[in-house]
């Protein structure tokens, strides 16, 4: 793909190492693990060198259980599904809390349960874009199932306080959810510290092949198949293990932490220069949390007067690519109006996530690109 | 269902005139209220839409004050690509109009003003709203005007009076004619005896399909799209001449 792609939170271009990785089990290694002859016994060496680097890199017990999916989509359907069947139904315990800045699938999931009786419930954000401990100690009742927050936010790259809602999840027995997606590969973790109960994640962000994502299921913690029809996986997810996927995620965990510091160094120094570069050559740009703890890649700048997706369509036009939400996000608009941002102004946002591939010219680029365009928008704004 | 599933932003299914428009339009800006006073013109302003919403568009006219002509239009927004687009087909199809035959303006009318083929629409449907909204602020626009006088010639066709009287058996030999020569005969007759005078008033007739001989679909364009007689006077004189000139049994029929 030609162009500036700073659009990296919805999709990152696939590692080359990662594909290679794959190609053999897709052309000479294809038996199906789950047989009974070596055409199958052949991968269960694969297999758990596989399972054992990407247990390393999640900070996994071998207690706890990982199934491999088809997107973080998939393993976040499956937490609610577990969660209702293993708590819901089994102890009557109804109530879904959810942060209002969270993705798609949680807030669709919170959506389907409230068709079958359940409640949700939506944790607002402050400016900073945080929820907050008293907020989810005040939400939480006896009949609490889940908390689902996500770790860090794809559009706006504010860290949630996971650990802190850890605690006070099991604290107050209730079980807990954390969507990975963003910090994964980002930020140093160990999943002893989080003590979540299910993580998940969708690889794309992290640059594997589409159609991978993982759950993570701490031990003890309800399990049922979203997927039902077999043994593999734990009989927790049927259908013959996507080997290849299995082996691409496991190499793309270990570029993951060959490459944590450089994005949490270079990626967050160009993060900065674009934010500077903005304030300084396009006037009237607002930019936004900047003074806080947050992901080291992203970033989200309004420019006033003018409609994000307008102005992403002249972006586009110039083959630089960024993000406005929709697709598995919310509407970027909607996530900055939920962090108190004035309407119209939430209405000109546009995030741009950067990538360990993102250099300097990207952003001298981006930051010319973007001035042009207001030029070009200038007679048809409103003032 | 199947085209559901491959359906693409909608960037990508705004027809190629609509997407002309965005990067290069032609009625983006502001009058400047001094020099419509000089120029003797009244400035309308209108709105639509609120800035909440992400989307709102404000249509500015020059209008005449003797007869109810929108003499130049401009648009300015905060909005999606389609109200941009909108806005601006908008604006450009109301000049030389009266702000009523501006009110009678639609979103379909807008949509083939910037079609690249003829039953392809400019805009994907979800974009609907955005036309809504300017059909809207150019309503608003034309209650800005109601004191102002209209032509006396507006409700009258387009023609002289001693031209109405039009007499003929018809076109001899016309029913067997190949089709591309029947077309022929009925665009020759257009242009001797109407257009010439719908051009007058910036107005224009198109052929679009003749089927079993005598049902004859016409497409109209410049101010005759949205004007008072395009289904009345006009199209009654059309279809006279056409009657007179081709073939008695000819009936013509606008594509509005």
């Amino acid at each position: 793909m030609k162009g500036i792609y700073l659009d990296n939170s919805t999709k990152a271009r696939p590692s080359p190492r990662a594909i290679s990785a794959m190609l053999p089990y897709l052309s000479d290694m294809w038996g199906a693990p789950s047989a009974p002859h070596q055409g199958g016994n052949m991968l269960i060496g694969t297999m758990e060198n596989c399972y054992r680097t990407i247990y390393n890199f999640l900070g996994a017990s071998e207690q706890d259980t990982f199934i491999l999916t088809s997107s973080g989509a998939e393993a976040v359907n499956q937490v609610y599904h577990s969660v209702y069947h293993g708590a819901t139904r089994r102890l009557a315990k109804t109530h879904f809390i959810v942060s209002a800045t969270d993705e798609a699938p949680s807030l669709m999931c919170v959506s389907r349960l409230e068709e079958v009786g359940c409640i949700g419930e939506m944790l607002q954000v402050d400016p900073q874009g945080l929820v907050s401990l008293e907020d989810i100690a005040t939400l939480i009742t006896p009949s609490t199932a889940l908390v689902s927050i996500s770790w860090g936010n794809g559009l706006t790259g504010t860290l949630q306080p996971i650990q802190e809602i850890a605690e006070l999840c099991r604290s107050k027995g209730v079980l807990f959810h954390v969507d990975a997606t963003h910090v994964l590969g980002r930020m140093y973790f160990d999943l002893k510290d989080i003590g979540a109960d299910y993580l998940t994640f969708n690889a794309e962000q992290l640059h594997a092949p589409s159609g991978i994502g993982g759950l993570l299921i701490r031990k003890g913690a309800p399990s049922h198949p979203l997927i039902s029809g077999g043994i593999e996986q734990a009989a927790l997810r049927a259908g013959s293990l996507n080997i290849p996927a299995l082996v691409a995620l496991a190499e793309i965990c270990k570029e993951c932490d060959e490459h944590r510091d450089f994005l949490g160094t270079e990626t967050a120094r160009l993060r900065n220069k674009l934010e500077t570069d903005l304030n300084k050559h396009v006037a009237g740009s607002k930019l936004f949390f900047q003074n806080q703890y947050r992901l080291p890649h992203i970033s989200v700048a309004a420019f006033p007067n003018v409609v994000n997706e307008t102005l992403l369509f002249l972006l586009n036009k110039k083959k630089i690519m960024a993000c406005i939400g929709g697709g598995s996000f919310q509407q970027l608009a909607l996530v900055m109006e939920t962090c108190s941002v004035a309407s119209p102004l939430a209405h000109s946002c546009i995030s741009f996530s950067l990538s360990r591939e993102t250099n300097e010219e990207d952003i001298d680029a981006t930051v010319e690109a973007i001035a042009q365009a207001l030029q070009q928008l200038n007679k048809s704004i409103l003032c | 269902m199947l085209t559901q599933l491959i359906e693409s932003f909608t960037w990508y299914r705004y027809s190629k005139k609509a997407l002309a428009r965005l990067e290069n339009p032609r009625c983006a800006g502001k009058f400047d209220p001094a020099a419509s006073d000089e120029r003797g013109v009244r400035l309308v302003t209108a709105e639509a839409g609120f800035a909440e919403d992400g989307n709102k568009v404000r249509i500015e006219w020059l209008v005449d004050r003797d007869d109810g002509i929108i003499v130049d239009a401009r648009f300015s927004a905060f909005g999606q690509t389609a109200l941009l687009i909108a806005a601006d087909i908008g604006c450009e199809l109301c000049i030389s109009k009266n702000y009523d035959q501006a009110r009678r303006l639609t979103t379909e009318l807008m949509d083939k003003a910037l079609r690249d083929k003829g039953d392809q629409p400019a805009f994907p449907k979800e974009t609907l709203p955005h036309l809504q909204l300017v059909i809207e602020a150019l309503h608003d626009a034309a209650d800005h005007c109601n004191d102002l006088p209209l032509s006396v010639a507006y409700v009258a066709p387009p023609v002289p009076s001693d031209q109405m009287a039009i007499e003929g058996n018809g076109y001899p030999g016309w029913l067997e004619l190949p089709y591309q020569q029947k077309i022929a005969v009925i665009e020759q007759v257009l242009d001797d005896d109407v257009r010439p005078y719908i051009s007058l008033d910036a107005g224009g007739v198109n052929v679009l399909k003749l089927e079993d001989n005598t049902r004859l679909l016409i497409g109209y364009t410049g101010t005759c799209t949205s004007c008072y007689s395009s289904v009345g006077t006009t199209l009654s004189y059309i279809q006279q001449v056409l009657r007179a000139k081709v073939h008695p049994d000819l009936n013509v029929i606008p594509d509005l």
